[in-house]
């Protein structure tokens, strides 16, 4: 293949990177406020609140974080599972969550010296206030609505095989 | 103890197996030691083979001639009210329970065994 140059490269290529030609096609059954159980991952098994697509195909969920600890969640579609209960999510807005808010901050490394000293020790990632703040916006009517009901409950669940049970003859 | 539920035209059987599962028909024929010819105008079961490894015999009996036809077989069901009648035994019971509990969904799968803990809870607590 003979190797393509960016002559004329200007602001519309550098919005194309997140921009994949075909993104994942959303499940027909799936809309804001179904229940999702996550298959894979630190979150595995828990059940969290689908909020939308992302621009890159990912999809974008919440716990909500104070229910059961799963803050705003990026997923490739393919990790979850689709149940059919919804919780009302009318009053959440998702506009200020896009791709670029899950972009990894560069680390700052140290000196050689500095990380001699450090003895290996890692630094404990920690969570900017803006983050936390976009949490709990998001989080809020979530919480509203499921409060003091069986949903709540349902969230705290993590979901788990039991004997006698098999996957491919349960109903979801 | 001996055998009361015999093979016999007009004995109502339950569908264990295939596209007709659950379902009653109704002995018209036998063929041979293994098979039955069965119908169930009033429960859709098209008049068909059966063999009786996907049968089980209930208690009930209509009272109908050897290959009678679909038509002389649902007046007879009908004024029998036989579906009235296997609604009410046990077996047509439990196998609805055992239909609703693998119809449920994720969300009914967590309430049912979040009310046996509560109920677990309570008769711990009644017992002490």
């Amino acid at each position: 293949m003979v190797k393509r140059f960016d002559w004329y490269k200007g602001e519309e290529n550098e919005e194309k990177k997140q921009q994949p030609q075909n993104p994942t096609k959303l499940r027909h059954n799936v809309q804001a406020g179904q229940v999702l159980v996550i298959l894979s991952g630190r979150f595995r098994g828990k059940r969290v609140v689908f909020l939308k697509q992302l621009q890159s195909g990912y999809i974008l969920v919440t716990g909500p974080y104070k229910v059961n600890g799963v803050p705003l969640l990026r997923l490739p579609q393919k990790h979850t599972l689709t149940t059919s209960k919804i919780i009302d999510v009318a009053g959440v807005n998702t506009d200020n969550v896009t791709d670029a808010y899950f972009k990894k901050d560069k680390k700052v490394k140290g000196t050689k010296e500095e990380q001699f000293f450090q003895d290996g020790k890692k630094k404990k990632a920690e969570v900017s206030q803006e983050k936390k703040d976009t949490q709990k916006a998001v989080d809020a009517s979530i919480l509203a609505a499921i409060k003091g009901k069986t949903e709540a409950k349902y969230l705290r669940d993590v979901f788990t095989l039991h004997k006698g049970q098999k996957a491919h003859e349960l109903v979801f | 103890m001996a055998i009361t539920r015999y093979v016999e035209p007009g004995r109502v059987a339950l569908v264990n197996y295939g596209k007709n599962v659950h379902k009653l028909g109704v002995i018209v024929d036998i063929l041979d030691e293994n098979r039955v010819l069965l119908d169930g105008p009033t429960t859709g079961v098209a008049r068909e083979v059966y063999p009786l490894k996907r049968l089980y015999l209930t208690g009930l009996k209509v009272s109908i001639l050897r290959g009678a036809r679909t038509k002389t077989l649902r007046k007879a069901l009908e004024n029998n009210d036989i579906c009235e009648k296997w609604e009410k035994t046990s077996k047509a019971k439990k196998q609805a329970i055992k239909m609703k509990r693998a119809s449920l969904n994720d969300y009914d799968r967590f309430v049912v065994s979040n009310l046996k803990r509560r109920r677990a809870f309570e008769l711990r607590r009644k017992a002490k």
